[in-house]
């Protein structure tokens, strides 16, 4: 497992790396030029010179990348072109926030669409099943915008139980607040259950017609124990390894929430970056939501070991 | 299989999971506010947020958002414009006395209101050479550098007492631009705080050479890149305007408490003013509906909820900004530069923008049309009867047959065609066929883009039509150098040019030849001469031939304007007069009991 481990570790670097050039390949082929679109229109000739060589735009792209790639090399991922911070500050404000959203949300995502699926697998086909599988694709299908909207109505405009935005400021003060973060978290887990639960669903049934199950009940085994020792952890290792790649996913779906509810994160990091040409925070946010994805990937596939006793890295 | 218990044990799961949310927020116990009463909260637009403190400030925070609405605040300009809703200069805000111009204008003669900085020390005609040499040692650092203006335009300061100081200039220019465009963007800074290399260094007088004044402003621009130290680092605490920064956070959240020392007549008597930053309008309106901002704003599309946040206890009231909107077209593309060159072509194409129309129907009423550099809103001094008159008024019939009379077949709904003498570099068989790139994340551009195709296919004119966000469409349609990579046609992005800094509508910037901001390279002489007319001759008469010539010529097809916003502020916060400027002065709101 070690062995492995380490193999796959290599690996992530290659990847993040060819990620990396893919990335700044493609921002560098956007149209029109970069510090127009971050001086704006009333920026004169001399200071988009002054703006090119200040920031090595002037010089060939394998110029530019090595010099990128340089100071992230010595720990330092740039300094944004127009929020005047340095992207490591940007992302350790902002990383965490996201994190906290979309983890919990995932979290309670699962905890509610692990039970939920494999209960309708047991009760497939009967009222409950189709009454939960018709409402959760009702979340499934909202739009998140439009959920979120609906959300704040009812409960921070009509009912004013919750706030209609999510705690402002630091880490520290949106933890001391978290009523705040009900809605958008309420939000995220109502579109994301049903995604889950689905699978859930179809990964217990496909389980239960397995011979494992009938060669467990042929030896005695109670229909308590069946479900929950055998069906249930298998059931879940497809799970586990949507939750491992889901990460971009996540950040994604995070990015309505941070919107309606005012919450800045990494999904509004990285939105207005690019549409700000600031290459900096772009590049410093591709290369953490790449690691993020290639080190799930690697603990979903550990997990996977873990869970499915067929599944062992031994070699290879 | 019997399936009871396991059946209750999910439900109990599925019971435990679903209300973990309630859980959390039951424990956390009741939800938090913004805090009335003394504390005004100004909502800030999205993506328009501060981020620079420094007031010597660089290209890429060259903002409203740094500049009018942060900075103003805490240093305040020898000469701030806006007064009563109006573009024109707010004396009694002002840092000096009014301006006094000698020997034909060459000379201008300063003195400092008996203003003292927050520390207690008294500002000072050293502050400002300060601030002057700062500037000359690194001025293309600074954005609001234009070769030949200030700080180039004055040869030498004479510092008579410690208030009183003269400003020798180059050659004569008309006091009204050179108070407006010149002298309002500069303001005193602390020298007795302020002139230091290090964090560590002594204050000293190192300004005074051209290296240590670009130590120093290194230094100071270090510090301002430290945004996380704005209101504990003790530079940033020595102010001479109203309010001091006590909260800052990097999205740009900003909670100001009053200066005990300010020296203005208008003494803050709000305990706090925050900035509070939104990440889309339809946060800030979420918010606004529950009750929890004191200025605020409605999206341009959400219009029709005015009456109901009425009814919540708002005041409607649009904020009117000093600018004007235009496209500009690309003289210098090979292929139809030839005929953005001819005034017919131009004169048709603005003849088919309904500058009325879109303002009633797209913007709810809440606009005016453009039809010179000087803009019609708000009511102002500059502006001539002849741009007041809307000369080219929405007729695609007059277009028509001003393209017919040129040599052009008109084909409604088709491509026009060209098959006579067009005008020089038109050559027969040309088709009105022409590119336009438009700015993405506003509805109602699109909506003005589209009704303007609609129209003018109406004369044949076909759009072939592209879009983008906000910062690549001003990338794309930069002036570009004639040769085949020129490709553009015409560019709108939609923001327009806010008077803001400049607030004398002079168009150096954005029609003299050559100019940075001159997007398409439209370039003719007579306004070039206009408009060295306005910044050098004294009174009006030269702003009016300027705008009339431009109005007449049509460097830029004209569109019409917006407010800035269309305010809601609550009706207990009074005090509150919108400048065209967008500057703030919460030092004159207060709440009502």
């Amino acid at each position: 497992m070690t062995g492995y481990v380490l193999r796959r570790a290599g690996q992530a670097v290659v990847v993040l790396l060819l990620v990396t050039v893919i990335v700044f390949l493609l921002l560098h082929e956007l149209p029109g030029g970069t510090a127009r679109a971050v001086l704006g229109p009333m920026a004169t000739k001399d200071s988009i010179a002054q703006f090119e060589k200040q920031h090595y735009l002037d010089k060939p792209l394998p110029v530019q990348y090595w010099h990128w790639l340089d100071s992230v090399l010595h720990g330092d991922l740039g300094f944004s072109y127009n929020q005047n911070e340095s992207v490591a500050q940007l992302l350790s404000e902002r990383l965490p926030k996201t994190v906290l959203l979309a983890g919990v949300s995932v979290v309670l995502a699962l905890l509610i669409a692990i039970p939920l699926g494999f209960f309708q697998a047991l009760r497939r086909n009967k009222p409950v099943d189709y009454a939960f599988t018709g409402l959760t694709f009702i979340f499934y299908s909202t739009p998140a915008f439009w959920l979120a909207l609906i959300l704040i109505t009812v409960f921070a405009i009509h009912w004013q139980i919750f706030p209609a935005q999510a705690p402002q400021g630091n880490f520290k003060d949106i933890i001391s607040h978290p009523e705040g973060m009900v809605l958008p978290v309420a939000t995220i887990v109502l579109v994301s259950v049903a995604f889950f639960s689905r699978y859930v669903r179809s990964s217990t049934l496909e389980n239960l017609l397995q011979d494992y199950v009938r060669t467990a009940r042929a030896k005695g085994a109670s229909t308590k124990r069946v479900a929950y020792r055998h069906v249930l952890r298998n059931a879940l290792v497809p799970v586990v390894t949507l939750a491992g790649v889901a990460l971009p996913f996540v950040f994604a779906g995070t990015l309505i929430s941070e919107e309606v509810f005012n919450y800045p994160g990494m999904g509004l990091l990285y939105y207005n970056a690019a549409v700000a040409r600031d290459y900096p925070v772009l590049l410093g946010v591709t290369l953490v939501v790449a690691a993020a994805t290639v080190i799930g990937s690697l603990l979903a596939d550990i997990g996977y070991a873990l869970l499915d006793p067929r599944v062992r890295y031994t070699k290879g | 299989m019997s399936l009871s218990t396991s059946t209750r044990v999910a439900t109990v799961l599925l019971a435990v999971a679903a209300t973990a949310a309630l859980v959390v927020s039951v424990a956390a116990g009741t939800t938090t506010r913004p805090a009335a009463g003394e504390t005004a909260t100004f909502a800030l637009q999205p993506g328009s947020y501060p981020s620079f403190i420094f007031p010597i400030v660089d290209g890429a925070h060259y903002s409203v958002s740094n500049i009018e609405q942060f900075q103003r605040l805490m240093y305040r300009p020898l000469y701030l414009y806006g007064k009563a809703g109006k573009p024109i200069v707010n004396q009694a805000a002002s840092l000096a006395q009014a301006p006094v111009y000698t020997k034909g204008n060459t000379r201008v003669t300063i003195t400092l209101k008996p203003y003292k900085w927050s520390d207690g020390k008294p500002v000072t005609a050293r502050d400002f050479t300060f601030l002057m040499n700062l500037l000359k040692a690194n001025k293309k650092n600074w954005a609001a550098y234009l070769p030949g203006d200030v700080p180039d335009n004055v040869k030498k300061v004479i510092v008579s007492s410690p208030r009183t100081f003269t400003l020798v200039l180059d050659r004569a220019y008309s006091p009204v631009w050179f108070t407006g465009n010149q002298l309002s963007q500069l303001m005193p800074i602390p020298q007795h705080v302020w002139d230091k290399k290090s964090s560590s260094g002594p204050v000293g007088n190192w300004d005074q050479t051209t290296a240590g004044a670009t130590a120093v402003y290194n230094f100071l621009i270090s510090q301002s890149k430290n945004i996380s130290t704005y209101a504990s680092n003790p530079l940033w605490q020595v102010v001479d305007g109203p309010w001091k920064l006590s909260e800052f956070r990097s999205d740009g959240y900003s909670k100001f408490v009053p200066n005990p020392n300010y020296s203005g007549a208008v003494k803050p008597k709000l305990a706090a003013f925050v900035e509070q930053p939104f990440t889309t309008q339809q946060a800030e309106l979420n918010v606004l509906r529950t009750g929890g901002i004191d200025y605020g704003y409605l999206p341009q599309s959400e219009v029709a909820q005015a009456s109901a946040l009425e009814h919540q206890g708002y005041t409607f009231k649009p904020w009117i900004q000093w600018g004007i909107n235009y496209m500009p077209v690309n003289f210098a593309n090979p292929t139809t530069g030839p005929l953005f060159k001819q005034l017919y072509i131009r004169q048709a194409l603005q003849l088919t923008i309904d500058q009325a129309g879109y303002v009633r129907d797209l913007f709810h009423g809440y606009g005016w049309p453009t039809n010179a550099p000087v803009p019609l809103q708000p009511p102002n001094p500059y502006v001539s009867a002849y741009t007041k008159s809307t000369p080219y008024k929405y007729s695609p019939t007059k277009a028509a047959a001003l393209l017919k009379s040129h040599g052009w077949t008109v084909n409604p709904d088709g491509v026009s065609v060209c098959n006579g003498n067009c005008g020089a570099g038109v050559s027969q068989g040309t088709k009105l066929e022409l590119k336009l790139e438009y700015a993405t994340g506003d509805t109602i551009v699109s909506q003005e883009v589209q009704a303007w195709k609609s129209a003018a296919s109406k004369i044949g004119v076909k759009f072939d039509l592209s879009s983008g966000p906000f910062n690549q469409v001003i990338a794309d349609v930069s002036p570009c150098k004639p040769g085949a990579s020129c490709t553009w046609d015409i560019g709108f992005w939609g923001g327009g040019w806010l008077y803001g800094v400049n607030p004398i509508p002079v168009g150096d910037q954005q029609f003299l030849c050559g100019s940075g901001a001159n997007f398409g390279q439209y370039c003719d002489k007579t306004n070039d001469a206009n408009i060295h007319g306005v910044q050098q001759q004294a009174g009006l008469a030269p702003m009016r031939k300027f705008q009339n010539y431009m109005a007449q010529q049509l460097g830029v097809l004209w569109m019409p304007y917006r407010p800035n916003q269309l305010s809601m502020i609550k009706n207990s916060l009074k005090g509150v007069v919108q400048s065209p400027i967008l500057s703030l002065t919460p030092e004159e709101w207060s709440f009502s009991k």
